[in-house]
């Protein structure tokens, strides 16, 4: 399994799909994931944060490059790749947010 | 995993396993090795139960599947190994073989590695909406093949093929008759006699309650089948060649003894409980969810007979939420809900075609006789809110 630099995103494995097609990764956190940093995923793209349900859901679609979603609390998240290599994805996640400045 | 979670998905293993089948592992796991194993002497098995060992499982499996010889029940590590032992070893080259589009991977795949190799030609038939085979294609397509393969239930839609009417053309028309129990053994009565069922395919992890990588396959005492492996069979050790009497001559190499006994503490069990009241459960449980979840206005609902309908259907089916990847809303139910569903195809490819759902697949709900209302009124929920969100 990758390991990145610090940051919010610790390391990331390719899943396999029943769907041959797609691009899923599992990204594993440095932490369980707070409100706060689901809402700062909001620089990146399209955040939609669902905090009604029993474990509250997040998505952050990157138009044309990558969905990441997960639930709060949780220490890992799913990335789907539509266009990109997951290395650079993972760069970009961690260069918007910053879980130290919470 | 956590009994809090709700578990539906029972087509691809079943959970939980019922207490019998439990203590009965244990014991085998804590008996000495050997005791049980070919030429062993054993008296009981550490649970204090009944010593059994796989000669014993075989009788049961003959009373419980309607079949006359015992010993042509072969173990083995499940559908896919029986599948591909029968297939590799029974049908002469230059065959015509007729089959279904219904079919899982375990027989596709063994069909089309034959068929490239240029050793048979494959007929697929096609189904309904709902998952059934369309039996006049069939009979019609199954003159002058030399076997046919029929999925007994969809693991799909749930459709419960009707299998008299397919064995009456089979053996109309001369072909070895093969059906794929995977989703059916223990769950609906199988009679491999009154079924006209020439070679019946099991997997132990489903509807039998026992263990993954335990299975098996019937072989009508008619047929032959070369082995798919050769090896020790820790009985005519002298010959250098592989035994010709059956069931050592299809089961090289030791055999999975706990899972083979679990197998038999499970249709032990089914037998306790009755095989009718506990497919009334989940039959119960399918139609309740099939009409709630038919309440919500962006739902894509593939099952079997969903409806009163003289057809007939197991406990599964599956559906799509407008707007949202089966992925994504397997997703959700699992990640914000607790409740495990299965996404994709499903190992089933060739019905996502007939159903319109190529190539994302559907979200596939599956129960068994554990579940509760109250998961179906969970699930309920869980899917109402996924699509809400869709």
């Amino acid at each position: 399994m990758p390991q990145l630099e610090e940051g919010l995103i610790t390391s990331w494995r390719k899943r396999s799909s029943c769907v041959s097609k797609a691009k899923m990764y599992e990204l594993t956190y440095a932490f369980p994931i707070t409100p706060w940093l689901i809402r700062a995923l909001d620089q990146l793209g399209t955040l939609e944060y669902f905090p009604e349900f029993p474990r509250p859901f997040y998505r952050l679609t990157v138009r044309d490059s990558f969905q990441l979603k997960g639930v709060e609390g949780a220490p890992s998240a799913r990335l789907i790749i539509f266009r990109g290599e997951v290395d650079a994805i993972c760069r970009k996640i961690g260069k918007y947010i910053d879980p130290d400045a919470e | 995993m956590s009994q809090s979670i709700i578990y539906l998905n029972n087509a691809a293993t079943s959970w939980p396993k019922p207490e019998a089948v439990l203590r009965r592992l244990e014991g085998v796991l804590q008996a000495p090795p050997g005791l049980q194993e070919r030429g062993g002497t054993a008296k009981a098995d550490a649970s204090g139960g009944p010593y059994t060992d796989p000669d014993t499982c075989r009788r049961t499996l003959a009373d419980f599947f309607g079949a006359a010889v015992p010993d042509r029940f072969i173990f083995t590590s499940g559908a896919t190994e029986s599948l591909n032992t029968i297939l590799f070893g029974m049908i002469p080259a230059g065959s015509r073989i007729v089959s279904t589009v219904i079919e899982h991977n375990s027989v596709l795949r063994p069909l089309r590695l034959l068929e490239k190799r240029g050793l048979i030609e494959l007929v697929l038939i096609g189904c309904d909406r709902e998952g059934y085979v369309d039996k006049e294609a069939f009979a019609a397509e199954v003159e002058g093949c030399s076997m046919a393969v029929v999925n007994h239930i969809s693991n799909v839609t749930g459709a419960i093929q009707p299998l008299k009417e397919f064995s009456a053309a089979a053996r109309k028309a001369g072909a070895v008759f093969v059906v794929d129990a995977s989703q059916s053994a223990g769950v609906v009565p199988v009679d491999i006699t009154r079924q006209g069922i020439d070679v019946l395919v099991f997997t132990g992890h489903k509807g039998l309650f026992g263990i993954q990588g335990s299975g098996g396959f019937y072989l009508s005492p008619h047929l032959e089948c070369r082995p798919l492996k050769v090896g020790g069979t820790g009985v005519y050790s002298s010959l250098e060649e592989q035994p010709d009497e059956y069931p050592i001559r299809l089961e090289a190499g030791t055999r999975g003894l706990p899972g083979i006994i679990s197998m038999e503490a499970g249709i032990q069990w089914i037998h306790r409980e009755g095989q009718a009241v506990l497919a009334g459960r989940v039959d119960r449980l399918r139609r309740r969810a099939l009409e709630e979840l038919g309440r919500i206005p962006g739902l894509q609902i593939f099952a079997a007979a969903p409806g009163d309908s003289d057809r007939k259907a197991a406990g599964l089916f599956s559906f799509l939420i407008k707007g949202q990847s089966p992925e994504e809303t397997v997703f959700i139910l699992q990640e914000s809900f607790d409740i495990r569903v299965r996404a994709g195809l499903h190992c089933a490819p060739r019905i996502h075609r007939a159903l319109g759902t190529w190539p994302e697949g559907t979200v596939r709900v599956s129960f068994s006789p554990f579940n509760t209302d109250s998961d179906v009124d969970k699930l309920v929920q869980a899917v109402a809110a996924a699509e809400e969100i869709a």
